[in-house]
This record gives C-alpha cells, sequence and structure tokens, in this order.
C-alpha cells in the first residue's frame, strides 16, 4: 500500500504536463476510481484543503496519502509527488535545458494537454454523480463555473460558499 | 539572445553590476535559505505571484544572490517540465544558489509547512465527518468543486486546445475515461505519443527563455 501510493504519485507527476492543475483530472482516476484509496468527497475535501493552504496544489496528495494509509502514507505520497519534478528542476538548473527544448519532448507535451482536458471532464461527471444528490447541488456547480471564470474570487472563497449553502441545504433537510 | 553553455551563473557574471559568484554565496548560509524558504512556503498562498515577490526582495535585490535572469529562466524551463510549477521554480533557483544539496534542502524546506498543514487537516477532517452538519457541507464543497474543475478545465484548453487534432485528442480521451474506463495515465501518454508523432515542431526550440 505504501509503496504503492509512491510510485503511482510518481507517475502522477510526471505526466502533469502544464503544473499541478493539470495533475488534478490524473489524482482523482488514481486515486478514487482506479484504486480507491479515497471516496469522491475526501478527493473534493483534499482540493479544497490544498487552496487554503500555502503552496503547490498537488500538496493534495499528502491529505489523500495520509486518509488511505495514515502518516506512513502521508509521507510516501507527498515525497511520490514532488521527488521526480524535484529532480527534473534542479536537473534543468544544472544543465538539461537543451533536452527541455527538445523537439519530441515538447510533442509530448502537446498531445497530453488536450488528453488531460478530457479526463478533466470524465473527473469532473463522475464527482458530480457522487455530489448532486438533489438539484439544488447541481445548482451550486452552476453557479460556480462563471464565478470561478471570470472573477477574482479566490477558490477558497467559493469552495467555503459551497459549504455554506450545503449546509443550509442540510438543515432544511433537501437531501 | 546568448545561449546557454554552461550550467552555473554564466549570465549573472556578464552582468557589470552583479557581484561575482564566490563573493555573493557567502553571505547566506545553508540554514538561512532553508529558513528563508520555509518562511516562503508557509506564506506563498496561491500561484507563483507572492513567491517570486519575495524571492526578488529577498534574494535579487537584498542579498544579490541570484538575478532577475535566474527567475527568468526558472520560470520558462519549469513551464515545459511535469510536475508542480510552483514547486519547481523553487527546486531550480535552489540549485541556483546552492547545488544539489541545497535544491534538496530548500525545496524540502519549502514543502514541509503546506505538508504538516495537510496532515493535521486530514486528521482533524477523519475526526469530524462523523458529525451530522458536516456532511452536507463537504457535500456543497463537491458541487463546488465540479464548478472550479470545469472552469479550470476551460482555462487549460484554451492554451492546449488549438485546433482539429488536439479537439479529436481531448473528446477521445473523455470518450475513454468515461465509458471504456482507460486507464488515466495510460491515456495521457496515448495523448502523449499522438503529440510526439504528429505535433512536434519541426526544430528543438531555441527560443525558451525568452518566451517571456
Amino acid at each position: 500500500m505504501i509503496l504503492d501510493l509512491f510510485w503511482r504519485f510518481v507517475v502522477i507527476s510526471l505526466l502533469a504536463f502544464g503544473g499541478g492543475q493539470a495533475a488534478l483530472p490524473l489524482v482523482e482516476r488514481i486515486a478514487v476510481a482506479e484504486t480507491g484509496w479515497v471516496s469522491a468527497q475526501d478527493f473534493s475535501t483534499a482540493l479544497a484543503f490544498s487552496y487554503i493552504t500555502p503552496g503547490p496544489v498537488l500538496i493534495m496528495a499528502t491529505f489523500i496519502g495520509y486518509r488511505a494509509a495514515g502518516l506512513a502514507g502521508a509521507l510516501a505520497a507527498t515525497l511520490g509527488v514532488f521527488l521526480m519534478p524535484w529532480v527534473l528542476a534542479a536537473g534543468a538548473a544544472q544543465a538539461l535545458q537543451r533536452f527541455m527544448q527538445n523537439r519530441l519532448l515538447q510533442g509530448f507535451g502537446r498531445g497530453a494537454g488536450p488528453a488531460v482536458i478530457g479526463l478533466l471532464g470524465v473527473t469532473a461527471l463522475s464527482i458530480a454523480h457522487e455530489s448532486f444528490s438533489s438539484w439544488p447541488y447541481a445548482a451550486i456547480a452552476v453557479v460556480v463555473l462563471p464565478l470561478a471564470l471570470s472573477t477574482k474570487i479566490h477558490p477558497f472563497l467559493i469552495l467555503l460558499g459551497g459549504a455554506v449553502v450545503g449546509m443550509v441545504l442540510g438543515m432544511l433537510s433537501v437531501t | 539572445m546568448e545561449q546557454k553553455q554552461k550550467p552555473n551563473n554564466d549570465s549573472a557574471i556578464a552582468k557589470p553590476l552583479q557581484p561575482a559568484t564566490e563573493a555573493r554565496s557567502q553571505s547566506l548560509s545553508m540554514i538561512s535559505l532553508g529558513w528563508l524558504f520555509f518562511r516562503i512556503g508557509a506564506t506563498s498562498f496561491g500561484d507563483t505571484g507572492p513567491l517570486l515577490a519575495i524571492v526578488e526582495r529577498d534574494l535579487v535585490d537584498k542579498y544579490r544572490l541570484l538575478t532577475r535572469e535566474d527567475i527568468t529562466e526558472s520560470l520558462t524551463y519549469t513551464r515545459l517540465l511535469p510536475g508542480s510549477t510552483v514547486l519547481q521554480i523553487v527546486s531550480y533557483l535552489g540549485y541556483k544558489l546552492a547545488g544539489w544539496p541545497g535544491s534538496a534542502l530548500i525545496t524540502a524546506a519549502y514543502i514541509i509547512p503546506s505538508a504538516l498543514a495537510m496532515v493535521l487537516l486530514a486528521a482533524g477532517y477523519a475526526a469530524v465527518t462523523t458529525v451530522p452538519t458536516v456532511a452536507p457541507a463537504v457535500n456543497g464543497i463537491t458541487a463546488a468543486v465540479v464548478g472550479i474543475l470545469l472552469a479550470t478545465a476551460y482555462r487549460l484548453g484554451k492554451r492546449n486546445i488549438t485546433g482539429l487534432l488536439t479537439v479529436t485528442i481531448g473528446l477521445a480521451a473523455f470518450v475513454a475515461g468515461a465509458f471504456q474506463g482507460v486507464n488515466a495515465a495510460l491515456i495521457v501518454v496515448a495523448g502523449g505519443i499522438i503529440g510526439i508523432l504528429l505535433l512536434s515542431p519541426a526544430t528543438n526550440e531555441q527560443t525558451g527563455r525568452r518566451s517571456l
């Protein structure tokens, strides 16, 4: 389990062309859909918390690792998700600029990018399936989309708003 | 337009206003560098903006350990690499400051505050999920996450999806993931291979460092 956490997060990090955001669907697909380490709600909470805390969004690996296998899991997932990116970045600072300008590597990134967008759609769909227990919850997503797209409101505040609305819905027992 | 030939601070030495490498690297110990990046890690919320502001103020202007060119380079090259970009900017600059061991120390120092926070939140979250009012709140967060993910997809897509082929790759990835249950890593690799075959630029890119 611990080793599995480590190496799967290594794979996720190596396929994250376009930064941490581009890795979100991979994290969800692998941690929720493929291995069942955590639930879809855990994934969403991890994402929300990664916006609250400073640092990269992929710090959500720590949360997922902890939920899946305690402190050792948190450590394995954190190391896994940041080890190779660190090696690549420090290596780039040392001597690998040539390699990174390689046309094949760039081609890989250009093809992997759109695939990640498609997977983001899958992730959104499966989380929607999990959380839209009634239409008011779907309405939350519909309101959030334009807010996240065209305002500068911090994602954390948006998610906090979602929590408050959810709580109100809970009190009105709309489930 | 000078192309980098050697790994280390050539460009910095070439600048008349910068002290020589040896003189520069003595002014901050590894411990103070680690402490500085620990503080950066504890305070840099959001994107690369706050991180770069602190690095520029402290390491470029105050201690003159880095140049603005170093920062531009870190942004340019880490964007091409897979992985968390913010972290990689720190790792890249860490190498420029103090080689491999320094980069390891600085990267770890940067990540520790948020990792600790996440562990505490994960432990606390496990304790409160049994409280009845928490479940609908989490459900509300989850619903909001759907909106945020769609917005992210749109923003990333504007950059990545540029023509018929990339639209097809995106749609095929969606179908394979949603309806065929194909392994997500495989889907990304398949997209990458199609990219190598059909989307590679004609020559190795030479202008990367100028693109910012």
